[in-house]
């Protein structure tokens, strides 16, 4: 175990994707999740940690040693692809016992190891069986027994481990995984392009596009605090819902002015007052929104907003509800953690809080407030 | 059954008929002419009924009414084929690997150059051949027909190979690589095995190539190093051309081919199968 450091690491993958000075820190026993749209770059980070591909420049460390230039058996990581790589032409006891056998170990070891790793991931039955004859989840856990396996290494690498698996066994397997990590307490950089799937397992957070890092933080405050419109749209469970306006001064009043309403945000005056007379976008997480059915009361607390509009559409998603209000010709998106039904068509209000809302300059995209 | 199906079925069949015919015609007089007599063989009209004999076959292995010696040819071609082939899919192989694993400067170019030596008709480069293997001694050696046949089949199989490691996911090399095991290990342990298939294709289709060469084995070598194209050639004595022996020799030829094509029938069919990695 160890903590692993990548420092200005550039590398040019073609005109597609560059990596750009990528330095972060994943520390000891600690998921750090990579999390990029795809071809955002994390699979290059992963194959450059391992030693796979080469740098341009920049330094990767791991504890105190210097492994930029190491060849990848020699740096003591492991790691798991994305597309398994279980080598097809042998058993999965010769596929989990590949990397003891290239340390030279004496056979009963080995045999002791594989039987061991493959008891802990369920997979004892399949250890006579080719790659080819399982099914997809006990392929995974063939992979991730090849990368556990090794246990000398300092640092286990997943490359989107579950990206390949149905959305049912991802979520058991998601769980799993969490508890093995405790178990095993080893330091991860685990690569995914799933946000949800970061949210749930990553100590830390790194976001990623186009080969830059763009945010990094714990996941939380990631969540609550994203830098930009990307972040904000792409870390969450639903998107983020964007409109676009300005911020205007009426006397003392400062007014958030969009196509579709108007509101008060003179409360926030210290973090908009340089943004006066410019173009926003405004930022709300479905799930921090409310639809009410019934006209409310005028304004009961001056931090309550209501919008009015109508139901345009629902989906009922096991025990939530994503409700879709039409205000002028935009659909909002609201996320009702309960099961309700709506008459379409019918006229509700949209409560937000004012605390719960996130400004953007419109022209650079970074976060106001 | 329909009359149209019925038709159709006729149709097909008749077809396919002239197919076979077609293209298994000139093999089935071959076969038929090596077991007829001399007499039999000169009929204005094909005879289709005749008495069997095998002396063509036993004066081709006894020899003794041509320059061509029989059991030489045969241990030349098997010795010389199969050496020659062994070798090329050895380091044509291990070539072609380099060229599909590792990006180096000149890559296409160089690989185009290893294909465009085919393009070259033999007849282009026998005489300088002959020059050049005269002047060194390798005329007439079994060493110099089998450095020939290594470098007439190497173009084709670092082509070959290669498409067939390409196909082979990149992630096996560097899931062996991660777990600790050398370049060779790789290639021999993890990536060979997947690419069986097209290996033993590759290796069939050297083997056949080579083994029916001509021009350059008429031209450089000796009757103690003749091959079986060879041996047909020579199948004559001063009066006359001995079609019994040569249809004999054509025979004896397509065997080995023959059993290894059946042999391999099921890799050449099956092709790549890499539901694992996926």
């Amino acid at each position: 175990m160890a903590k692993l450091v990548v420092e200005n690491v550039t590398k040019k993958y073609g005109p597609a994707l560059t990596l750009e000075k990528i330095s972060f820190t994943a520390e000891e026993g600690q998921i750090t999740v990579l999390l990029s749209p795809p071809n955002g770059g994390k699979t290059g980070i992963c194959k450059i940690v391992a030693g796979l591909d080469e740098v341009d420049s920049g330094k990767v460390y791991l504890g105190d040693r210097d492994i930029t230039d190491l060849e990848p058996k020699e740096r003591r990581v492991s790691m798991m692809f994305q597309k398994l790589a279980l080598y097809p032409n042998m058993n999965v006891f010769e596929n989990i016992a590949s990397p003891l056998k290239a340390l030279h170990l004496p056979p009963s070891e080995v045999i002791n190891q594989v039987e061991a790793i493959a008891n802990k991931m369920k997979i004892s039955h399949t250890l006579y069986r080719k790659p080819g004859t399982l099914s997809g989840g006990e392929r995974q856990r063939v992979a991730l027994s090849r990368a556990l396996v090794k246990n000398n290494a300092d640092l286990y690498i997943l490359d989107e481990p579950l990206t390949n698996l149905d959305a049912k066994i991802r979520a058991s397997m998601r769980a799993e995984f969490k508890i093995l990590q405790k178990e095993i307490n080893q330091t991860m950089l685990y690569a995914t392009p799933d946000p949800i799937e970061a949210l749930a397992l990553a100590d830390k957070l790194i976001v990623l596009d186009k080969g830059k890092i763009i945010q990094q933080g714990t996941p939380e405050y990631i969540y609550r605090n994203p830098i930009n419109k990307f972040v904000a749209t792409f870390v969450g469970y639903y998107p983020i819902n964007l409109i676009e306006g300005s911020i205007i001064e009426k006397g003392e009043k400062i007014i958030l002015q969009t196509n579709l309403f108007e509101i008060e945000i003179s409360k926030l005056r210290d973090s908009v007052k340089d943004h006066i007379n410019s173009k926003v976008t405004l930022g709300l997480r479905p799930e921090l929104l409310n639809v009410v059915k019934k006209e409310p009361k005028v304004q009961e607390s001056l931090d309550l907003f209501y919008i009015k509009g109508e139901v345009f559409e629902f989906e009922i998603r096991g025990s939530d509800t994503v409700v879709y209000v039409k205000i002028n010709d935009q659909i909002i998106r609201v996320l009702e953690s309960k099961i309700t039904k709506y008459d379409i068509g019918i006229k509700v209000w949209l409560q937000f809080n004012l605390k719960d809302i996130y400004l953007f300059d419109a022209e650079s995209g970074l976060l106001i407030r | 059954m329909k009359t149209s199906a019925f038709i159709k079925f006729i149709l097909v069949t008749l077809i396919t008929l002239i197919l076979i015919a077609y293209f298994d015609l000139p093999i089935i007089v071959m076969i038929v002419t090596a077991f007829k007599q001399r007499a039999d063989i000169f009929t204005p009209v094909p005879k289709w009924i005749f008495t069997p004999t095998i002396k063509n076959f036993v004066d081709i292995f006894v020899g003794t009414t041509t320059m061509a010696e029989g059991t030489l040819a045969i241990q030349n071609s098997l010795f010389f084929v199969t050496t020659s082939t062994v070798i090329a899919m050895f380091i044509g192989s291990l070539a072609a690997y380099g060229f599909s694993r590792f990006k180096f400067f000149g890559r296409e170019d160089l690989i185009f150059f290893v294909l465009a030596q085919r393009f070259m008709p033999g007849i282009v480069i026998v005489l300088p051949m002959f020059v050049l293997y005269s002047s060194v001694g390798l005329r007439g050696t079994a060493l110099g027909l089998i450095l020939l046949y290594i470098n007439s089949a190497l173009p084709f199989v670092i082509w070959m190979m290669r498409s067939f490691f390409d196909e082979i996911p990149r992630e096996i090399d560097e899931a062996a690589r991660l777990d600790g095991h050398s370049w060779f290990t790789i290639f021999i342990k993890f990536v060979l095995p997947v690419a069986r298939n097209g290996f033993l294709a590759t290796f069939l289709f050297s083997f056949i190539f080579t083994w029916g060469e001509f021009l350059f084995a008429l031209i450089l070598t000796t009757p103690e190093s003749w091959t079986m194209p060879i041996a047909i050639v020579n199948s004559r004595v001063s009066s006359e051309i001995l079609w019994g022996q040569i249809a004999a020799y054509g025979v004896i030829s397509i065997i080995p081919v023959f059993i290894i094509a059946i042999a391999l029938q099921k890799y050449l069919v099956r092709g790549m199968t890499l539901g694992a990695v996926k």
